[in-house]
């Protein structure tokens, strides 16, 4: 089973609770996306700015810490709206893992960058860090 | 004089405007995950003496039945969403997005598996616009 644990505090922060259960739900119902999460090694900040809450995870390798707020130097910082954060999820992966360019809620995504409305820091340095997250919390 | 909320009244007025909703009957389409309780924690001075739940049977864009019941009752359900009356009101009215709720801790998910809930995300928001079309008596 994957160790992943709400850093003290972030036990109030809904964002916190909701990726720490997603992803730990996701890895029960998923366990061929473990070798993935054993590889994810860096922090992940992501802030739902009109919901005023922000997380950072710490990901170790094969652990996981979910701390409330930006905690540390973050390697990937997402910033947009609550419905987009939520929206990352439910990206549709195609072959070899990816995200699939034809996908609905793919294009959206695509548009928010743009527009940006979704930003993204800590690229493309941290493009692999932020592709094997986006594969072990992928919903589809 | 709109419908008293939390009541059985309203609950069957929220059944209705759920049916009557077809938004609801396209994104929930592929909602075939079993009964959703809605449970407002007790109030006494607004008149909720005890935690007070809707459980819906929602099923393939439909909903089948809805009754209100107590806190035990609602765990029969198989996601129970729990809330203070302030927070419902401020999601059911349309003024809060479920989703954002969730993030900042308002909803929060007592039983459930939220990887699923993440994936119908629309037709939670059109559930929640069936009920902002209840002509709505909140006491406070």
């Amino acid at each position: 089973m994957a160790a992943i644990e709400l850093a003290p505090g972030a036990g109030d922060n809904g964002l916190a609770v909701m990726m720490a259960t997603m992803m730990s739900q996701n890895l029960e119902d998923h366990p061929e996306r473990l070798p993935t999460f054993g590889r994810l090694v860096g922090r992940v900040a992501i802030v739902a700015e009109d919901a005023d809450v922000a997380l950072t995870m710490e990901l170790l390798g094969g652990r996981a810490v979910v701390h409330d707020g930006i905690v540390g130097i973050p390697d990937v910082t997402v910033r947009g709206s609550a419905e987009l954060i939520a929206d990352l999820s439910r990206m549709e992966t195609g072959p070899l893992g990816l995200p699939d360019p034809r996908g609905e809620v793919n294009r959206q995504m695509v548009a928010a960058l743009r527009e940006r409305r979704l930003r993204v820091f800590g690229m493309p340095v941290g493009l692999p860090l932020l592709a094997r997250l986006g594969a072990v919390l992928a919903i589809d | 004089m709109g419908i008293a909320f939390p009541s059985a009244e309203w609950t069957a007025a929220f059944e209705d405007a759920i049916n009557a909703n077809e938004g609801y009957a396209k994104a929930g389409q592929t909602w075939t995950h079993g009964k959703v309780a809605y449970v407002v924690k007790a109030r006494p001075e607004l008149g909720i003496d005890e935690d007070t739940a809707m459980v819906l049977d929602l099923h393939g864009g439909k909903c089948r039945g809805a009754e209100m019941t107590d806190a035990e009752g609602a765990q029969a359900a198989d996601f129970v969403i729990v809330a203070d009356y302030e927070q419902w009101k401020e999601v059911l009215s349309g003024e809060v997005d479920p989703t954002k709720a969730m993030m900042q801790n308002k909803l929060k998910l007592e039983k459930g598996h939220l990887p699923t809930i993440v994936k119908h995300v629309l037709a939670s928001k059109e559930l929640v616009k069936s009920a902002t079309r209840i002509d709505t008596d909140f006491p406070a």
